[in-house]
Order: C-alpha cells, then structure tokens, then sequence
C-alpha cells in the first residue's frame, strides 16, 4: 500500500544522504526495530501484530529484552512467510476472504514482497497525527528525512518522561514537524527548548502527548514548501479510513499567513509568526476540509466567521466594538479580514469596503443613537441576504449622503458583478469594518470628551 | 505553440465513485478525485476508440453515504446448514453531480463516443453524454475547471495504484486542479 511505498522511499533517501546500501530489511531490523520496539513502551502500535500480542502481554511475562528478540523473530518469520494481511502488512486487507471487508479487495494478484511489508511498517512510522484522528502521508524528501531526524528525540523524551504512555509516533510527528519546521529550530539546541505539549491524566497520573491543530501542521509545511503538495490523509485502525490524495495549496496558504502576520506585527509588536500561526482556529475539522478537494484558502476559513455572515438561519450576528487598543477582538477581526480579503481575492474591495464603511458610519452617527433614523438604514444594509437586497438598499442611502453618489455608483457596479458566493463574505467583511470604524469613533469622542 | 486540436465530450450523471487503491479494509472512503492511467484505459475499451488525451473532472460536493457490505467468501455453518456472508458497515464519500470532460484525437472517436454512456468506478453510476462534440485547441481544455491527473513519473507525482493493462506495474501521476473544482456549479 502507499504506507509501504514511502517506506522505502525513506530508506533511499537516507541511503543518499549517509552514501549506505542498507536494504529495507537491514533498516528495520537494525535501527527501526532497535529505535521503536526494544524497549518496554513501544513507539508505534501495530494492530494485532507480535509486538502488539506481547504488549498487552506484558503483565503476565514482562517485556524484557530476551523477549523483545524472541518476538522479532517470530515477526520475521510470518513477514517472511506468511501471506501479507492487515495484522503485520500496515494498510493491507483483511486476512480472510470472508471478512466483512474482503469486497474491496482488488482481483488483481499483487506479489507483495517481504521488502513491501517492512517498508510499510516504516512507511506508516512517517504518518503526521492531525487533530480528528487523521494522518497525513507526505512525499516530500524534506519531510520525509525531518521525520526521520524527529524519531531518535521521542525516543530520548519518553526515556526522560517516565509515565508517558506509548505508542503515539505519529502524534509525535505532528508536534515535530511544527516544531523542526520554525524559523528559530536549531538541530544542535537541546531539542526540547520547546516542549511538546502534554496533558496529564489525573485519576492515573499517565501523560500523553497532545494532538497538533490540522491547520498547525499545514502552517507548518506551507513555511517551508511553499508549491502544491500531494498528501496522502488516512487512518489506520481495527478499520482503516481512507481520505485518499489531497492536494494542499501550501503557496496560498502560506500567502494569506505572511499577509496576516505584516497586519499583527503592526497591532502587537514582537508577535512572531510561529505565535500569529498558533492563534488561527478554523471552522472545518480536517476531514470537512478534505471534502472540499484540495486544502486551499477557503479550507482555512476562520472559526465563527460563519455566524456573521448571512446565511440561511435568520439574521446574522454583529461585531461587537472593541472595547481598546488591548482588546483581543483585535487579533481575531485581522484574522477575519485577512482571510475574507484572501478569499475574494481583491484588495481593492477592501479599501472600498474601509471607504463605505466610514460614510455608514457617517450616516447612523451612533454618537447621536437614533437620531437621524440612520442606523435603521444600515442595519438593513448589513442584514441583506442576497444580490438585489444589497444594491437596492445602497440605493436608499443616497438621500442621506448626496454627494458620496460615485462611490455609491462605484459599489453598486462592484455588486453587479460580484460571484453569488463572494456576497456574504464582502457584508461580512463590511460588517467588520463598520466595527472597526465605530470603535474609532468612540476613542476619538471619548478623548475629546 | 501547439496547434494540436481536441475534440471533447463532457459527460454528467447524479453520483460518481472512484475508489482509491488503498481502500482494503476501511469503515469510511472517500472517492478519489481523478482518472489513473488503467482508468482511462477502461474507458477507452469501453467506447471502442483510438485514444483517450486527456481528462477533466469536477463534481458539486462529496455526500458520505452508508451502505452496508457484504464478504466476497461464504461461511459454511455446518451445524445449522447454511451458508453466511460476514457484512459491515462502509461510509461512502460519493461525488454528487460530477461533470467529466475526455478529449479525444479525432472527430470520429468523439462522435463515437457522444452516443455511449461511461461510468467512472461503479457501473451503477452512469454518466450520459451531453451528445455535443466541442473542439477545442490544448490551451481552451486547459480552462476547464476540474481535477487532471497527468500521467508518468515526476517530482511531484505519487503512486496510485497498479496498472491491470500493463502487466500490474505501479501507476505515476501529479495531480493538477484548475479553477474551482468542487462547488461551482451550486446544488438547487
């Protein structure tokens, strides 16, 4: 399967970079089996393989060293011999033909070599643990030996960590990538300058490690690849998931986070990039995100964005004025505008919504609240559902503001033209910027008052 | 620039499946978003012509489905004489309303194949020619918006699968997607 594929790819690559000629099978036995399996807590869980067997043994006879070799060997033996499946094949099929999986097993006979099969444990060891229980395969050199280098340290972590549960590779590699892949990483440091992030069970005093944001790890790979990757997004279980390729628009993405760092560096000074990254919450889990084909901008829509866009469930909710200069609302309306500025994919829709915005705000005067009959009018404006709504209501505010007509013109052609699914982001994003313009205003006032 | 002329068939049907290779022992799949080599191969035998150029696919949504599976071997009960299949539980991601686009090298071969039905992996799911030929230069079917899988090995290209036409030899591709390829065409 593709685990095994990757696999061997991993055992090339590093036979380039070390000038080796090791084999699939001497990597395995000599340093996958020594790094992953001959210690008592395991790295990698293998359903139902040997190593599994004897794991969930292990109370009864303890796994000591002799019995680490013996169960290597007995996995060598049925890699050797046996017919591949499931329990020792990662992401074969079923052994018997009459599981209730066995109809999407292929008709074609596929040799599968015991080099296949151990490349496929190693392949699998290469998976990145996102948030909702997905992995991601990368065939991408970088990624693949950054993976690699990553091993020995969970190794040398759990040795230091004494009630680290087992078995969570690729957990670790999610932590690792986001980590390997920061501007400040520095191989030679004691690498665990920054801590993986661990959560401890009370009851039983056991840690585990904790799972990486799927937009973490794709922040990630899109600071240092930045073309269109081909990932691989599966699990592996009693039953496997298959997402299958997807392909992650790393340049995009990486674009609208470069843009959004330029804005948040100017509102919080020192904010690094890796800390602006760690701040985006998305909307979609990662398996939402697949269903849309490919992890591109509109995959990373931010999280509540929705609630103020009009939608089909009534009215829309409002941005709340930030209160000051402090305020975290701040951060989280440069993440919106970044992203919906990204997403319509014209900056100059948003210097016009920052034009139209100020004459809103000009026309309700939320100083002189209810005065005017104003707010009434933008209040509509900004709960327009559709197309015609919009232009419509723009159309009402020229008697109110008579001598703005070519910007009012200049908007409605704007509309006029706009695709049906850019609507709701562009009153989303005017909504957002009539917040912004009101808190302006109350500062201003209050300094005056 | 090339002058090289296609003429393209654009074929639509309710639902399309293409199940990934490595789908052996899953709950949930979801359907793979273009053609492998052996793919078009199929198809190609199917419409009886010369050549398969190129294709574009692009689908409204991915819908997961719930079906229940059956084993391919009985089990033989022996003490209450009868035979059972094992059965399970797949969730299906199916592409709702896709929208494929197979160019060919003749006018002939497309004609030909304006008057047959394709199906992508799952012969129930039928997709019916629009019955219009559209030529178009290499540059024009570039536009179309959809997933391409382009054949042979490369940088960027991954595995997917094992050709049955080529003596089961792994297949190479790098996938392309052009404009939006989900989603385009809003469902009512």
């Amino acid at each position: 399967m593709y685990t095994a594929y990757l696999g061997r790819r991993l055992v090339e690559l590093l036979n380039t970079r070390d000038h080796t000629q090791r084999t699939v099978q001497d990597f395995f036995s000599n340093e996958y089996f020594t790094l992953f399996f001959n210690d008592e807590r395991f790295l990698q869980h293998v359903n139902n393989s040997k190593f599994d067997q004897a794991y969930k043994q292990k109370g009864k006879t303890p796994l000591t060293e002799v019995v680490r070799t013996n169960v290597l060997a007995a996995q060598h033996q049925r890699i050797q011999h046996d017919t591949p499946d499931g329990s020792f094949f990662l992401g074969g099929a079923a052994a018997e033909a009459t599981a209730g999986t066995s109809g999407q097993v292929t008709d074609i006979l596929l040799p599968i070599s015991p080099e296949e099969v151990y490349a496929s444990w190693i392949g699998a060891a290469l998976g990145i643990g996102v948030s909702g229980g997905l992995n991601v395969l990368v065939d991408d050199d970088l990624v693949l030996l950054t993976l690699y280098d990553g091993w020995q340290y969970y190794r040398a972590f759990m040795k230091q960590m004494h009630n680290l549960k087992p078995h969570q590779i690729n957990t670790w590699n999610g932590w690792w990538i986001t980590n390997a892949f920061r501007d400040d990483f520095e191989p030679t440091d004691e690498p665990f300058s920054h801590q993986p992030d661990v959560k401890i069970d009370k009851a039983s005093g056991i840690a585990s490690l904790e799972t990486q944001k799927w937009v973490g790890v794709i922040f990630a790979l899109a600071h240092k690849i930045p073309r269109p990757l081909t990932a691989y997004v599966y699990s592996l279980s009693q039953m496997n998931t298959t997402v299958g390729f997807i392909q992650i628009q790393l340049r995009d993405i990486v674009e609208v986070l470069r843009e959004l760092h330029r804005q948040l560096f100017l509102l919080r000074e020192g904010l690094s990039y890796e800390k602006v990254a760690s701040l985006y919450e998305t909307e979609m889990g990662f398996q939402k995100a697949c269903e849309l084909g490919a992890i591109g901008v509109q995959a990373i829509e931010p999280e509540s964005l929705r609630e103020y866009m009009p939608g089909a469930r009534g009215n829309s909710k409002l941005f709340k004025t930030p209160k000051n200069k402090e305020d975290s609302l701040w951060i989280t309306y440069k993440i919106y505008e970044t992203w919906i500025t990204a997403m319509l994919n014209n900056r100059k829709l948003l210097e016009l919504s920052e034009k139209v915005a100020a004459i809103l705000i000009q026309v309700s005067d939320p100083t002189q609240r209810g005065k005017k009959g104003g707010s009434n009018l933008v209040n509509e404006l900004t709960n327009s559902t559709n197309r015609n709504q919009l232009i419509e209501r723009f159309a009402r505010l020229i008697d109110k503001i008579p001598d703005q007509h070519p910007m009012l013109n200049e908007i409605a052609s704007m509309i006029a033209v706009m695709p049906l699914t850019d609507i709701p982001l562009f009153i989303a994003l005017l909504k957002l910027k009539y917040a912004v313009e009101e808190a302006k205003l109350i500062t201003s006032t209050s300094k005056a008052n | 620039m090339s002058q090289e002329l296609y003429y393209v068939v654009r074929y639509t049907g309710p639902f399309g499946y293409i199940k990934p290779w490595t789908a052996v022992r899953d709950e949930r799949t979801f359907s793979q978003q273009f053609l492998t080599p052996s793919i078009v191969e199929g198809i190609r035998q199917k419409l009886g012509v010369e050549v398969i150029l190129r294709h574009r696919l692009s689908y409204a949504k991915i819908d997961q489905q719930q079906e229940r599976t059956q084993s391919r071997a009985f089990v033989i009960e022996a003490k209450r004489k009868r035979a059972t299949r094992e059965q399970s539980i797949l969730i299906r991601g199916v592409m709702l309303n896709p929208v494929l686009h197979l160019a060919f090298s003749t006018p002939e071969d497309a004609e030909l194949a304006a008057e047959q039905h394709v199906c992508l992996c799952r012969n129930e799911d039928v997709l019916l020619p629009d019955g219009l030929v559209l030529t178009m230069s290499a540059d024009e079917f570039d536009q179309i918006p959809g997933f391409e899988l382009l054949f042979g090995e490369g940088s960027s290209a991954v595995m997917v699968g094992y050709d049955r036409f080529q003596a089961n030899q792994p297949m190479y591709g790098t996938v392309r997607i052009i404009g939006r390829p989900v989603g385009a065409d809003p469902l009512e």
